[in-house]
Parts: structure tokens; C-alpha cells; sequence
């Protein structure tokens, strides 16, 4: 039993590894500029660029995913029939807090361009659902999901983004790509990873990958700090400068009305 | 581009255009009700994209400001009793000590969140009914003769006599035992900590109708009172849960205090009747919203956990 299992293994790893043998090595090379993004007081969202090649026969696709983290949720539901509040809660572990996906305007994963055939490249929505781990009930987890994705694309985190890669002239080898990668304002600081994928034939035939820094600078990197290491002075700083901005605004006021 | 500021603690970034027009629109109402526009303001932060916890947080701290102008500004006029708020200070502190450990206790139950929202739909909805209908008949009465209102002791004017500790409130002139300003801030305390809010509205009926104070005397009087509710809850939030946005307080701040000037001044012109039926419509359309969204089909199923 063992052996026939590793034998199997074996056989789909040949096939695996094989691919990009048989289609003439397929390759992709890339290049991100800029490497880190800087949050400054004024960021309103970024540009990154991947730049490179990619054998002549296929599609580029760039993953922008952020790291793993555990999200807590609340469930809404109805009760009497009538009123709709929040009931119970639940945990997706291991859910990167972005998760944004570049293509060309006519990228199809497939013919037939299925969303389950976004499951059989290994990308895509469908393929973060195997990575999540839910804290419910099998057949709830599904619909969780689902809501989870909903939530996540109204705020701009997660999405697939048409158009966003585009092809330069086919050379002997390969063809030159360049993929646009829109960095949204809701940005957290951290190490953002950046994937990009040859897709050719419906399956991923090479990979690269390379690291995305995000870090805070200036007034909000001072901010920041401020408000997390001395939470009791920042409260109380905010306190006074709030008072005192009111105070200054009502002497301006009297000087106006003292004129009267 | 140059109109966008990064907040560093709501991880975002924001319109400073937008941010001050709202502060303004908030600081105006303070400024004419006496309120705190917690109960606006909050919603309409988290409509714009603020996580729920940061913009409860971020708008206490910019109440702080709008307040601090606000009395001030009501003082000028002589509109602030002294007396009378820090009696209710001391109650709502105690009451408002008392309203979390009573939130814990249904949190424990488990359905405080659904309890909330009912207690804020009956409350807004019989406040704002009462309020409106009152001053309604106020106004009629006036336009229908200028008869001069007829002293009448009620069943309720005869058990305020019978207190005892009466004391005279002269900004407000009235004379009232100290037990009713105390009992009444823990009454308020209690519920503004159940619902999460600086109880502002809650606090400008209770005034009017149950202490008899006159409308102007309330809203000074009710500002300063908010002023040092929201100093504690900005420290306290900053220093336990760290959701208090000094960049989007500041912006909001900047709009709300001049929106509370003018407040002031449009408080000073209207009659004590027509701010009685704007306050009242107000709450009242607050509580069609918050019946609304117990009643409607919410467009996602799933909520991040920690707002309120």
C-alpha cells in the first residue's frame, strides 16, 4: 500500500517537474521596482512595477499577498423571523490581510474561463479557500468564506485586476511583459510577497518571486510609535492639544465679536 | 493626491476635505443641541472606511476640542450652570462605572449587541416622539393666544418639593433637591456606557423635562459635562486598546470647533421650541436608521469583530 502510494508520488512529481521540460523551459524573469513602499503623512496608495520576460507561449499572472493572519469575524442572523443582529462569531486562521491578483486585459485561465479553473491553476480565490482554515461548522464554512471575500473586496483588498499586465514584442525566445501593480490606501505595514507566474496550458509552468517592503516614515512612523509604546501620554497629549485647539478657537472668536 | 492624508492608526488614508466638512457639520449641532454628535459622527466615520473602534476612539478625542469650545463659547453667554453639571458629572461617573460591569454581565449572556440596539431604538424613538410632539404644542399654544402660562403644580412638581437637600441652581433658577441631579447622572451614566455613546442626547431631555432647567442653560451646561466625559474615555481608549487616531482627531477637530462657534451663535437666535423639534428630528431619524438596519437584509453576512 505504502510503496504503491510512493510510487504515485513519484509518478505525478515526474509529471509535475516534466511540464515545463516538454514545453521548451518555459521561464519567467522579473524585475520589482521599487522594492519597499514608505508610508509617508501624505500616502495616498502606490505604484509598483514588475518588469521582465516570459516565454513567447504564455500568459503572465502577478500575485500581491500579504502575510498570514487570523481574522475575527461576527456572524449576522436573524432572530423572531424579523430582526437581524450579530450571531456568534468565527475565525478564519491563516488569511493574508491582502491579496491582489494582476492579468492582462485578456487573460483567461482557460478557455472556458471558469472559476474552478482558477482552482486548477493554483491562484486565485479558489485556491486561498484551501490555504484558510475556518473555526465552523464544514458546510457553514463555505458560505463564511464566501461573506469574508465579499468584505474584503469592498475594501479594496482583495481583487482580481484586468488589464493591468501588458506584452511587449515577441522576441526568438520570449516576449517583455510589464505589470502595473495598484498599491490601495488601506495599507498595513509589512513584508507584502510578490509572485509572478508563466501560465501556459492551464497550469503554472515557472515562478518567481520577490519581497515587497512596506514601512511607515515621518509623522506617521512617529505617530505610530507614539501611540503604541506610550499609550498613556499620547492619550493624554491628544487631550490637551484637542483642549487646546478649542480654547484657541473661542479667543479667536471673542476678538471678533469684541469688535462689535 | 495632496488632499489625502495617511492615518496612521487607521491604516488608511483619508479626504481632508471630506473629514473637515464633517467636522463642521458635527461641531455645528454640538454647538446649537449640546450634544456631543457621538451618535452621528461614528456612523458616519465608519461609512467613510475608519474601522468601527478607531472612530468611536478618534471621536471622543475631537468632542474633547468641540466641547471645550462649545462651553466656552456658551459660558460668554452666560449659559453654563456650574453646579449644576458637576452634580451630574459625579452621577454619570458613577454610573457609568455601574452601565460596564451591567454590558459585561450581558456580554456574558450573550446578546448584548441585540440588547443595545433595542435599548437605543426605544430610547431614541420615545425621547424624539416626546420632545417633538411637546414643543409642537408649545408653539401652537403660543401662535394661538399670548396668554401668559398658567402656573400649575403637578403630581411630579409636588415630589420634587417634598426632597430633601434643596439647594437653588441660580444659573438655571430653579431650586431642586441634590438628589435629583446625582440619581439622574447615574440613570444617564448607565445607559451611555450601555450604548456606547457620550449620552449627550440622552442627557439634553433629561434636563429639560425632568430638571426643568431652560433650553440655553442646558446646552452650556450640557457641553461642559461632555467635555470631561470624553477626556477620560480619549485617555482610557489611547492607553487599553490604542484606537484613538490623533491625525484624524485633529483634522476633525480643526472643522468642529469653528462649526461649534457658530453653533453657539444659531443656538442664541433660535427659540428654545423650534431647537427642542430640531434635536427631536434628529434623534427620530437616527432611530429610523438604526430600525432600518435591524430590519434589512445586510448586504454582507460577516462583520469584523470589535466595533460596537
Amino acid at each position: 500500500m505504502l510503496k504503491k502510494i510512493s510510487i504515485l508520488l513519484a509518478l505525478s512529481c515526474c509529471l509535475v517537474l516534466g511540464r515545463p521540460f516538454s514545453s521548451a523551459a518555459s521561464y519567467v524573469k522579473a524585475h520589482l521596482s521599487p522594492e519597499a513602499v514608505d508610508i509617508g503623512a501624505f500616502f495616498n496608495g502606490a505604484q509598483v512595477y514588475v518588469t521582465g520576460d516570459v516565454s513567447r507561449d504564455a500568459e503572465v499572472v502577478v500575485r500581491l499577498s500579504g502575510m498570514g493572519q487570523n481574522v475575527a469575524l461576527k456572524k449576522k442572523g436573524k432572530i423572531l423571523g424579523l430582526l437581524w443582529m450579530n450571531l456568534g462569531s468565527v475565525t478564519i486562521h491563516n488569511v493574508p490581510n491582502l491579496y491582489l491578483i494582476y492579468i492582462s486585459k485578456d487573460f483567461k485561465p482557460t478557455a472556458g474561463a471558469q472559476p474552478d479553473k482558477w482552482e486548477e491553476l493554483g491562484l486565485g480565490f479558489a485556491a486561498l479557500k484551501k490555504q484558510v482554515d475556518i473555526s465552523s461548522a464544514e458546510a457553514e464554512s463555505e458560505a463564511v468564506f464566501e461573506e469574508f471575500l465579499k468584505l474584503k473586496e469592498s475594501e479594496g483588498l482583495y481583487a482580481i485586476e484586468t488589464g493591468q499586465v501588458t506584452y511587449g514584442e515577441a522576441e526568438s525566445g520570449g516576449k517583455s511583459f510589464r505589470a502595473v501593480l495598484q498599491i490601495p490606501p488601506r495599507l498595513t505595514p509589512g513584508k507584502y510577497l510578490v509572485e509572478t507566474f508563466a501560465v501556459k496550458d492551464a497550469s503554472v509552468a515557472a515562478r518567481t518571486t520577490a519581497e515587497l517592503q512596506v514601512k511607515q516614515v515621518g509623522l506617521p512612523a512617529f505617530i505610530s510609535r507614539l501611540a503604541f509604546k506610550h499609550g498613556a501620554l499620547y492619550g493624554l497629549l491628544a487631550a490637551i492639544i484637542a483642549i487646546a485647539a478649542g480654547l484657541l478657537m473661542g479667543v479667536i472668536f471673542k476678538g471678533e465679536k469684541g469688535a462689535h | 493626491m495632496f488632499w489625502h492624508l495617511y492615518l496612521p492608526i487607521a491604516g488608511s488614508s483619508i479626504n481632508v476635505l471630506l473629514i473637515f466638512s464633517l467636522g463642521i457639520l458635527v461641531g455645528l449641532l454640538s454647538g446649537i443641541f449640546g450634544v456631543g454628535g457621538g451618535f452621528l459622527m461614528t456612523p458616519l466615520l465608519i461609512m467613510i472606511g475608519v474601522p468601527p473602534t478607531v472612530a468611536a476612539a478618534s471621536d471622543s478625542n475631537q468632542i474633547v476640542g468641540a466641547s471645550t469650545s462649545g462651553t466656552l463659547a456658551h459660558y460668554r453667554l452666560g449659559n453654563v450652570d456650574f453646579k449644576m453639571g458637576f452634580l451630574l458629572l459625579i452621577g454619570g461617573v458613577a454610573g457609568g462605572t455601574v452601565g460596564v460591569q451591567i454590558i459585561k454581565i450581558l456580554r456574558a449572556l450573550g446578546n448584548a449587541d441585540f440588547l443595545i440596539k433595542v435599548t437605543y431604538v426605544l430610547m431614541l424613538g420615545f425621547v424624539g416622539s416626546y420632545m417633538f410632539l411637546e414643543s409642537l404644542q408649545a408653539i401652537r399654544k403660543k401662535k394661538a393666544a399670548q396668554q401668559p402660562p398658567v402656573a400649575r403644580e403637578s403630581k411630579y412638581a409636588q415630589l420634587l418639593g417634598k426632597l430633601p437637600w434643596q439647594m437653588n441652581f441660580d444659573t438655571s433658577g430653579v431650586r431642586l433637591s441634590v438628589l435629583m441631579p446625582l440619581g439622574l447622572g447615574v440613570f444617564v451614566g448607565i445607559l451611555a456606557a450601555i450604548m456606547g455613546v457620550g449620552g449627550g442626547f440622552i442627557m439634553v431631555p433629561v434636563m429639560v423635562y425632568l430638571l426643568r432647567m431652560p433650553m440655553h442653560v442646558v446646552v452650556g451646561t450640557s457641553l461642559f459635562q461632555i467635555l470631561f466625559t470624553c477626556i477620560n474615555v480619549t485617555i482610557l481608549q489611547a492607553y487599553s486598546n490604542h484606537t484613538v487616531d490623533f491625525v484624524l482627531a485633529l483634522i476633525l477637530l480643526l472643522g468642529s470647533t469653528l462649526g461649534a462657534q457658530f453653533g453657539a451663535k444659531i443656538s442664541k437666535k433660535l427659540g428654545g421650541d423650534q431647537l427642542k423639534i430640531l434635536l427631536a428630528s434628529i434623534v427620530l431619524l437616527v432611530m429610523v436608521k438604526m430600525l432600518l438596519s435591524l430590519l434589512l437584509t445586510p448586504e454582507i453576512m460577516v462583520a469584523y469583530k470589535g466595533g460596537h
